[in-house]
């Protein structure tokens, strides 16, 4: 968004003016702004220089060229407006992740044209992504991948949509800020000691424990609202095939019970959330039902995909304070 | 950037190039067109990979040479002919360093600016008009270059750089007839290329005239205000001629020094004439004029010069009188000059002229006497008069006695200054083809002419045309009846075939039309027009204000338009149209839904009514709710419902089972197949 200002008090009012919503936004008149763009100026000062030649020569038709390209350049207001008016923006919670990764929402974008409406782009988080054309009549689903550095609750911050079509000369922008957030589980600690009761030997890593060279590793099946992000076979859905979930064969293990009182001597309160992250994940993978004792709360034994979900959720919003979550 | 995509981008910009550059085709000289070509090839020979783009350095030292060699070839550097020399090879180096998507978008830039200078050199009917329409290609390459997003296929860019024009085209409209307009230039404009002299030149000798006999081009138009004058009285007055040096009538010395008193002794005649521009400073006037209105022209002896040779296109009004003296008062120098001959030379001619002093003492009779001689000797009227001796009168008037209006004229002033009357050539052009299509008339280099005035005591100068004497209908028909016979084929064609002479003279009225109200849209007409149309004010702030309200008014109207034209869209989602159009069929064949009644429930109302229905109606239904109510769908799915649903005729569909039912029966068979229409009341709703 070139044309569009960045300045602090600018942005103050922006989110005064535009709070985040609930629900489908549809993008009418009072959300879109529209300013020249610095192509836009220098178009104007060329036909400014061809009127005074215009002007000084008397030539008629010069004067007709440059009314004409006066009139086109003016009206592409209208058009480059009008390519973001009617727009209908749902977003889609993105699945939770662990903290490190990107976490991706989706837009699902679509209108009641006749005919697609092109170069639309897409600003977040100073990126900007071109997007394709959006076709008349079909949602397009637009992923938006915001980097989740920290555990706990990742909100979608503001986006800009914005248009030059179709002469560059104006630039016509919106800001959306549907109110999605999702978690953001530790990130799992690339080692970690067994926990007390595995009745294991050495230490628990990330080798071994999922991926598709893994001997639990059993096949795929289609994602189900509640997967964890880490269970998603990314590499088929790169291939557009769709959201799978990969799955571990089930084998009987003793019951691991993940205490925080186990790193207690480590000083860092993040870095016994990844190493509990990466007990978790390690006694899924093998199929034991296992237990949390966080501090200030505690998780009875249990297995599966919910339990290892609410196991993950309550490591992510450890010692945040409480609020209602996705 | 994809090959496929870079090498789009690189064709778009070669047909911009070549579209701006076309209108500099035949006007910049050709080594500007050969760098530019050559700059084209670079850009190939880059895109392709053959060749590095040229460094920074590199292009400084290639704009240093552009500009060297366009200041050596014009002596400036910023005229009208140089800018565009200099902005052709600005869009060349700029081709040189096209990379980015800015780089591109300023070469379309330049393009514009290129294909707006190429009308300082022609905007002309053909060739101007056509220029114009290059805007098109230029808008579409626009958009098609922008950079970032995915571009619009080509004909949908295509559409939507056409509807751009078209809805600037009022736009236009309004800035071009409001704007206003300045008397004069801004700076000064240096004319760097003489326009090619053609017409009369400002002397006259055996010959001069010949040349333009066979041009067609156009001379000026000329339109009258009141009566257009009968072809005998269409003289057009150039230039008085004063000095005869044996071979040549010139002027040595300036004519006459203001305008020479004229006593009208008829009512005015008011034209206005349209000059082509000829690279000489006289402005032909109806003889015999009284005033014209150019600024800065000089109006010497009843004839009118221009301050500077006229370049361009330039319209005048005037008024001449028919009937008038003209200087009856003797001026002595004018008369000693009047009547001034070579020492020597044409001995037989003035003999002959000696002769007639003696014989009349009337000067009017001298002259009657020499028209006479004309008349009755066997003297041709020809396009190819033999070349003349170093006597050339007495030549002409004993031995060859053929000749051009030229050799008429000049033999003529020579007798009578010899028999003692003052004499006068004078030029400029008789005639005119009246073009009904445009109510003017059209004058032709071809019409030029010369003619005597000898003056007369009491009655000042007066016209004669010793041309007249000889070929008379020259004077009633035009040069082109007189020489019909030495046209060459193709101008003699064009005369005589109704369909073309049609075709040319509407030609000429689309060019009158265009040059009026296109090219001559200046300050004075602008006024004029404004003035006409009820603007009580031209000042420019006056009209400024006009060209704002306008202008966001009618911007306004095309942003209201559009955003109509979007909500219409929405509206027209096809399945909702679809299934109104399903309720409309089925409520003319009888079954209106009933209120509060859902889909579902109404189709399996009708299709419980009426057995035809069931099997369409079923499909139809299901295929409504699943579109309607289930995921979205695709543009083509819905498109399918309408089209079945525009398939489905309730009421023919009716019609044919109960004829097959009727027919089932009267051969004697049970029945077709599903029991009897039920419905008497919907059937008898059924008749239209």
């Amino acid at each position: 968004m070139r044309a569009m200002p960045h300045h602090a008090w600018v942005l103050r009012w922006v989110r005064r003016r535009h709070p985040p919503v609930t629900g489908p936004i549809t993008v009418d008149r009072r959300r879109i702004y529209i300013l020249p763009t610095r192509q836009g100026w220098g178009f104007a000062l060329l036909l400014g220089t061809m009127l005074l030649a215009a002007l000084n020569y008397g030539n008629s038709l010069m004067f007709v060229v440059c009314f004409w390209m006066g009139g086109v350049a003016f009206l592409t207001m209208h058009h480059t407006h009008r390519n973001l008016l009617g727009l209908h923006i749902a977003g889609q919670a993105a699945a939770p992740v662990f903290a490190g990764s990107e976490a991706v929402f989706g837009l699902q974008m679509s209108h009641a044209d006749a005919s697609p409406r092109y170069g639309l782009r897409l600003h977040h988080t100073d990126q900007t992504h071109a997007l394709a054309p959006l076709s008349a009549g079909v949602a397009t689903a637009v992923p938006v991948a915001i980097a989740a550095p920290r555990r706990g609750r990742l909100e979608l911050p503001r986006l800009g949509l914005s248009t030059t079509y179709p002469l560059g000369l104006f630039e016509a922008w919106t800001w959306i800020h549907p109110a999605l957030e999702t978690l953001v589980y530790p990130c799992p600690a690339p080692q970690a000691p067994p926990p007390a009761g595995a009745g294991l030997q050495g230490g628990i890593g990330t080798a071994g424990d999922h991926g598709e060279g893994s001997e639990d590793y059993r096949g795929l099946r289609n994602y189900r609202s509640g997967d964890g992000a880490h269970t998603i076979a990314w590499r088929v859905l790169a291939r557009e095939r769709g959201l799978m979930v990969k799955q571990f064969s089930e084998n009987n293990r003793p019951e691991w019970r993940l205490a925080w009182a186990q790193f207690a001597h480590q000083a860092d309160a993040e870095r016994i959330l990844s190493l509990l992250c990466r007990q978790a994940l390690a006694a899924h993978a093998c199929g034991a039902p296992f237990a949390l004792y966080l501090p200030d709360r505690e998780l009875p034994l249990g297995s599966g995909e919910d339990h290892l979900r609410k196991v993950l959720r309550a490591l992510a919003l450890y010692g945040l304070p409480a609020r209602e979550a996705p | 950037m994809s090959p496929r995509e870079s090498s789009r981008h690189t064709a778009l910009l070669l047909g911009c190039v070549a579209i701006a550059y076309l209108p500099h085709l035949t006007h910049l000289p050709l080594w500007v067109g050969g760098v530019l070509a050559g700059c084209c090839g670079g850009l190939l020979a880059v895109a392709g990979g053959w060749l590095r783009a040229p460094g920074r350095g590199l292009r400084f030292v290639l704009a240093v040479l552009g500009l060297t060699a366009v200041a050596l070839q014009y002596g400036r550097i910023n005229g009208a002919d140089s800018g565009s020399a200099l902005l052709t090879l600005m869009l060349g180096l700029k081709l040189l360093e096209t990379r980015t998507g800015r780089d591109r978008i300023l070469v379309v830039y330049l393009c514009f600016f290129l294909l707006g200078s190429g009308f300082l050199h022609d905007q002309a009917l053909p060739g101007g008009a056509l220029a114009l329409f290059g805007l098109l290609p230029l808008t579409w390459a626009w958009i098609l270059l922008q950079e970032g997003a995915e571009r619009p296929p080509l004909r949908r860019a295509l559409r939507t750089a056409a509807l751009l024009l078209a809805q600037a085209l009022p736009l236009m409209l309004v800035l071009f007839l409001l704007f206003p307009r300045l008397s004069g230039p801004l700076w000064s404009i240096p004319r760097e290329t003489g326009a090619a002299r053609f017409g009369l030149s400002d002397h006259m000798a055996p010959g001069a005239l010949t040349a333009l006999g066979q041009s067609g081009a156009v001379a000026f138009r000329a339109r009258f205000f009141g009566a257009v004058p009968p072809p005998a009285a269409r003289y057009w007055r150039a230039l008085v001629l004063w000095d005869y040096d044996g071979l040549t009538w010139r002027n040595r010395q300036p004519a006459e020094l203001g305008p020479a008193p004229l006593v009208p002794r008829s009512a005015a005649i008011a034209y206005e004439i349209t000059l082509e521009p000829q690279g000489q400073p006289w402005l032909p006037l109806l003889d015999v004029p009284a005033r014209i209105e150019v600024p800065e022209a000089r109006f010497t002896g009843r004839e009118a010069l221009a301050a500077k040779p006229v370049d361009e296109r330039l319209r005048y009004e005037a008024s001449s009188y028919a009937s008038y003296r003209l200087a009856p008062q003797a001026n002595p120098d004018l008369m000693a000059r009047a009547l001034a001959l070579p020492e020597t030379g044409n001995a037989a001619a003035r003999t002959l002229a000696r002769e007639w002093q003696a014989r009349f003492a009337d000067p009017a009779e001298r002259a009657r006497a020499a028209l006479r001689l004309f008349r009755e000797a066997p003297f041709y009227y020809t396009l190819q008069p033999p070349p003349l001796g170093s006597d050339g009168i007495d030549d002409f008037l004993f031995r060859s006695r053929r000749g051009f209006c030229e050799h008429y004229a000049g033999a003529f002033v020579f007798l009578m200054r010899a028999a003692g009357v003052p004499a006068r050539v004078v030029t400029g052009y008789q005639g005119g083809e009246t073009n009904p299509l445009g109510d003017y008339l059209i004058v032709r280099q071809a019409d030029a002419h010369a003619w005597a005035e000898i003056w007369l005591a009491g009655q000042g100068w007066g016209r004669v045309d010793p041309t007249a004497a000889v070929a008379p209908e020259r004077i009633e028909d035009g040069a082109a009846a007189a020489l019909a016979g030495e046209l060459s084929v193709p101008v003699r064609l064009l005369r005589e075939s109704a369909a073309l002479q049609r075709l040319r003279l509407g030609w000429d009225a689309a060019n009158y039309r265009w040059n009026d109200w296109v090219l001559g849209y200046g300050p004075d007409k602008q006024r004029t027009t404004l003035t006409r149309w009820g603007f009580d004010s031209v000042a420019p702030g006056r009209l400024m204000g006009w060209v704002t309200l306008l202008t966001v008014g009618m911007s306004a109207l095309t942003g209201l338009w559009m955003g109509r034209r979007r909500e219409t869209h929405s509206g027209r989602d096809p399945v909702i149209a679809g299934f109104r159009r399903l309720q409309r069929r089925l409520s003319r064949a009888g079954h209106p839904p009933r209120p509060g009644e859902g889909p579902r429930d109404y189709l399996a109302r009708c299709a419980a009514a009426e057995p035809a229905w069931r099997a369409p109606l079923a499909v139809l239904g299901r295929d409504y709710l699943a579109l309607r109510y289930g995921p979205y769908p695709a543009a083509e799915q819905q498109a399918r419902f309408g089209r079945a649903v525009r398939r489905f005729h309730p009421r023919w569909l009716r019609l044919r089972r109960r004829w097959m039912v009727r027919i089932g029966r009267r051969q004697g068979r049970d029945s077709v197949d599903g029991p009897e229409p039920v419905s008497p009341a919907g059937a008898a709703r059924t008749t239209p």
